[in-house]
């Protein structure tokens, strides 16, 4: 107990008193509708609305029959197209931005030069829309593929039998029964897009005319130092509302609308054949997935061996020194170690979160993640950016200084993935085999020496895959470090972005071409750690 | 006209033949129960009539009307047909009144209200008209599966294996109420169940099934009393399948040489040799067996005797003073023999 409560104590301190602190600078309530409603307030809030609800458009309409293809047709390569359309969370959203800038942009695009110019511009809502939206498509294709395989053949089979054809048959039992899934799928992308920075900064800010959204006018007014920072605190309550908002309606929709298929044997799933159009519909499928996935990230890597951007000619490696200057080498060695000690911060926290088997410091540890990034980084910056001062056992004084430090950043990162640790810690616990603790006890082991040899190794798998996906997501996270990040120094995620929309988009190409290998690279690996778990 | 014919029908999934030119009629106002044994091809049969899966050859007609022949092919929901699921397939997100009413709305009938209401009548699921599926016990589960089957007032009804669900009590209840409809409504009913005493009490008549092919057709008592095959006498009434020779008019079997009966229609050579448990005599001139176990079951004792590798079973009233381990004489009152 008096661990569990250690914790909440330090969550309480690290997040939800900043944002107490953040809420206070807002203003009251009294004041909030007319400082929501200031034109440029409402302005950012139909940015975020529009661009996110279109993000969920844009997933559920690429996503829904993708899913479909590769859960209940015979559709060719199906484990292949599954792994593409589930790749681009891994991914993160700035970089999609960046190819598409690469493929879309009005003047010297690729796909513009193919198609002409001024067809194509990605600048702006929708294009903001869909980028967002492919880039969280696996939310929506994880979410509604797992719902087609729970639906039994026998029920569609049942609606056959009943007079119904089999377009009738889709449109009235299959998809009311996947609609539950597809609203959370979708509603997962709005508080991924609401929460989104990078994509709506890089497209919305030199778009004509300029789309801001919250986030976007939050680190804007931030930039303006203390002047800007209650505005800030305004817009980051709204983001917060609208996030929550969401969620909490999510939930109580799932709850409403929940369908619980029955139990009983059947036949299971069965594949429906595509028949005569089988060729057509796979050739379909796999166009789109390539032009929406691998088209953007081949761009990046082209862009990145262009002479110079925005121009065809042969391809060269001279830019490829960028990677090599004594900024980028700073950035990335900072990024490394941050990500590190994040992921195993929030790999061990969450475990022992997890073990205390206290639901209510489970929920207090996951909420954090439902908090946009920029709300959370806002209200660290806003709490910690002057020193705070701890009187403890009468005259001993701390001066916690952690303003302008990459302590706070840290904790940002820390605070922000925690959830990840806590939930795949406390699923292994749950369906570990307690006995083999229970037996390395009778052998003679300790408390603490019978979790390392009997429990410790069964949850090895899933801790080390949410420690990996955490230092996945730390090493180039944006939203908040462009924010906390102390003056002068730069993390991959800041630097790419700098280059990118002032300084260089050749130099971030390259960039951007060895953060994706690496993260490739890092996919890999985790399949494999997952195939071999699972072979177990 | 038969109201469902199979003609010649194979069926393989991959290099496994499933189903080998099979051929059934079902008549009109009859229920026919496809009995076998688990993986025999029973569900892919039924499966075949309800359009649901093509054979790879053969002929089926509905009432006459050709539905499939590797070219014509008749869609499921243009078949006329009623089917209730092992799984039951009730939807969820529909309420039990809408579940049963989805046939009619397809058809765009009239009344629809008032015929949803005599089927769930029919199955005595009025009061729970508005509940939702997962408010539903299993056997009411099925029920509805089964009002909704029949609320089209199909011609032909495809049932598989709608009990095998269900525990002990309920699978009777069930049973009779099947009957009862059946009776009433009059409708050709195709039932696959592996549960012998199923098919034996509700069917007209019994097609039971082996490895894809039917062994035998016939009345449940024809069934029962005089079985086709050995393999139709050991699952359908669980007598001991024995394979042996004919010798100077004995049955030799595992190093044991058992007496026939008289009247024994006996020609020498290998023979399997059928004997029902209640044929199976205790006591008398028989070679002496070791008892390996005994099992009371209410009404009778079954005896179960070591015959080398083989067990041979006997059912009967109790024998004072047997008990496992020691041997007794055993006998055979009457057999079926077949030449193999
Ligand atoms: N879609 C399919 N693909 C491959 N094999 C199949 C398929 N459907 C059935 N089989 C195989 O065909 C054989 C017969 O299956 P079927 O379902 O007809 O058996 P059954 O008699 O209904 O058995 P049970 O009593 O277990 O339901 C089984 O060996 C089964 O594994
Ligand atoms: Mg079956």
């Amino acid at each position: 107990m008096k661990r569990a409560l250690v914790i909440a104590a330090a969550l309480i301190a690290t997040v939800f008193l900043p944002l107490l602190v953040l809420l206070l600078n807002s203003g009251s309530p009294a004041t909030w509708p007319a400082l929501w409603l200031a034109p440029q307030a409402l302005n950012a809030l139909s940015g975020t609305l529009l661009s996110s609800f279109g993000a969920s458009l844009v997933a559920l309409v690429f996503g829904l029959p993708f899913a479909w293809l590769v859960t209940r047709s015979d559709v060719a390569g199906a484990r292949g197209l599954k792994t593409l359309v589930t790749l681009p969370s891994a991914i993160p959203p700035y970089l999609w931005t960046m190819g598409w800038i690469a493929l879309a942009n009005p003047r010297s695009g690729w796909l513009t030069l193919v198609i002409g110019q001024n067809r194509l511009d990605v600048y702006g809502l929708g294009g903001i829309a869909f980028v967002l939206g492919t880039s969280a498509l696996p939310l929506v294709v994880l979410a509604t593929s797992a719902a087609f395989e729970r639906i039994d053949s026998s029920l569609e089979e049942a609606a056959r039998l009943s007079g119904a054809s089999a377009l009738r048959t889709f449109t009235t039992i299959t998809l009311p029964l996947i609609t539950p899934a597809a609203l959370s799928g979708a509603a997962l992308v709005f508080v991924f897009a609401s929460a989104s920075f990078g994509v709506p900064y890089l497209l919305g800010v030199s778009a004509n005319p300029p789309t801001p959204t919250l986030t976007t006018r939050i680190y804007g007014e931030v930039l303006m130092g203390e002047a800007g920072l209650s505005r800030a605190a305004v817009l980051s309550v709204e983001l917060l509302v609208v996030a929550v908002g969401v969620l909490l309606l999510n939930g109580w929709l799932a709850k409403a609308g929940r369908v619980r298929l029955p139990r009983g044997k059947g036949l299971g799933q069965k594949v429906l054949s595509l028949g005569r159009l089988r060729g057509l519909v796979s050739t379909a499928a796999w166009a789109t997935a390539i032009t929406i996935i691998v088209l953007p990230l081949g761009a990046i890597f082209l862009t990145g061996l262009q002479p110079t951007w925005g121009q065809w000619g042969s391809l060269t490696f001279k830019h490829w020194g960028v990677v090599m200057q004594a900024r980028t080498l700073q950035a990335i060695g900072v990024s490394l170690a941050l990500a590190l000690v994040a992921a195993l911060l929030v790999g061990s926290i969450g475990l022992m979160i997890a073990m205390t088997k206290r639901r209510w410091l489970e929920t207090l540890a996951d909420a954090p993640s439902a908090i946009p990034g920029t709300v959370l980084a806002l209200a660290l910056l806003v709490t910690f950016s002057r020193d705070v001062r701890f009187v403890a056992v009468e005259r001993v004084a701390f001066v916690l200084a952690l303003g302008n430090t990459f302590w706070l950043l840290l904790l940002s990162y820390v605070v922000k993935h925690l959830a990840l640790g806590v939930r795949s810690s406390s699923d292994a616990l749950s369906q570990a085999d307690p006995t083999l603790g229970e037996a390395a006890r009778l052998s003679g082991a300790g408390r603490f020496r019978a979790f390392v040899d009997g429990i410790f190794p069964q949850l090895r798998g899933a801790l080390s895959a949410a420690v990996l996906l955490t230092f996945l997501t730390c090493v180039s996270e944006l939203t908040m470090s462009v924010l906390l990040i102390p003056t002068g120094s730069d993390v991959l995620g800041t630097l790419l972005f700098e280059l990118q929309s002032y300084a260089d988009p050749g130099s971030a190409a390259v960039i951007a071409s060895a953060l994706l290998l690496v993260v490739l690279a890092a996919l890999l690996v985790e399949s494999a750690m997952v195939r071999r778990a699972e072979a177990r | 006209m038969a109201a469902v014919e199979l003609h010649e029908i194979e069926k393989s999934f991959g290099s496994t033949a499933v189903v080998k030119r099979l051929s059934l009629e079902v008549k009109e106002h009859e229920l026919l129960a496809l009995l076998g044994p688990s993986g025999c091809g029973k569900t892919t049969t039924l499966r075949m009539i309800a359009g649901l899966e093509r054979p790879d050859r053969g002929v089926i007609r509905l009432a006459g009307r050709l539905v499939d022949d590797g070219k014509e092919f008749v869609q499921p929901e243009q078949r006329g047909l009623g089917m209730v699921f092992q799984s039951y397939a009730v939807w969820p997100h529909k309420s039990v009144f809408e579940n049963v009413a989805y046939p009619l709305q397809l058809r765009r009938e009239q009344n629809v209200e008032a015929k949803v209401m005599e089927a769930l009548g029919w199955v005595r699921l009025s009061a729970l008209a508005q509940r939702r599926p997962h408010e539903l016990s299993g056997g009411q589960l099925q029920r509805v599966a089964l009002a909704r089957a029949l609320v089209g007032r199909p011609k032909v009804l495809l049932l598989d294996e709608p009990l095998s669900n269900l525990d002990v009590a309920l699978r009777e209840e069930l049973r009779g109420e099947i009957a009862s409809l059946r009776a009433t409504l009059g409708t050709t009913m195709v039932l696959v169940t592996h549960d012998q005493g199923e098919a034996l009490a509700l069917a007209d008549r019994v097609a039971v099934m082996n490895k894809g092919v039917i062994e035998q057709l016939a009345e449940p008592d024809v069934v029962y009393r005089e079985p086709g095959t050995p393999f139709v006498a050991g699952f359908v009434g669980g007598a001991n399948v024995l394979e042996g020779v004919v010798q100077d008019g004995r049955f030799i079997v595992e190093g044991q040489s058992f007496e026939l009966p008289p009247r024994t229609a006996v020609t020498p050579g290998p023979v399997t040799v059928v004997v029902r448990t209640e044929d199976v005599a205790v006591g008398g001139t028989g070679p002496a067996l070791t008892l390996q176990a005994k099992l009371f079951l209410g009404s009778t004792t079954e005896y179960r005797f070591a015959l080398g590798q083989q067990v041979l079973r006997s059912t009967g009233p109790a024998i004072d003073g047997l008990k496992p381990a020691q041997a007794a004489a055993v006998s055979f009152r009457a057999v079926r023999l077949f030449a193999r």
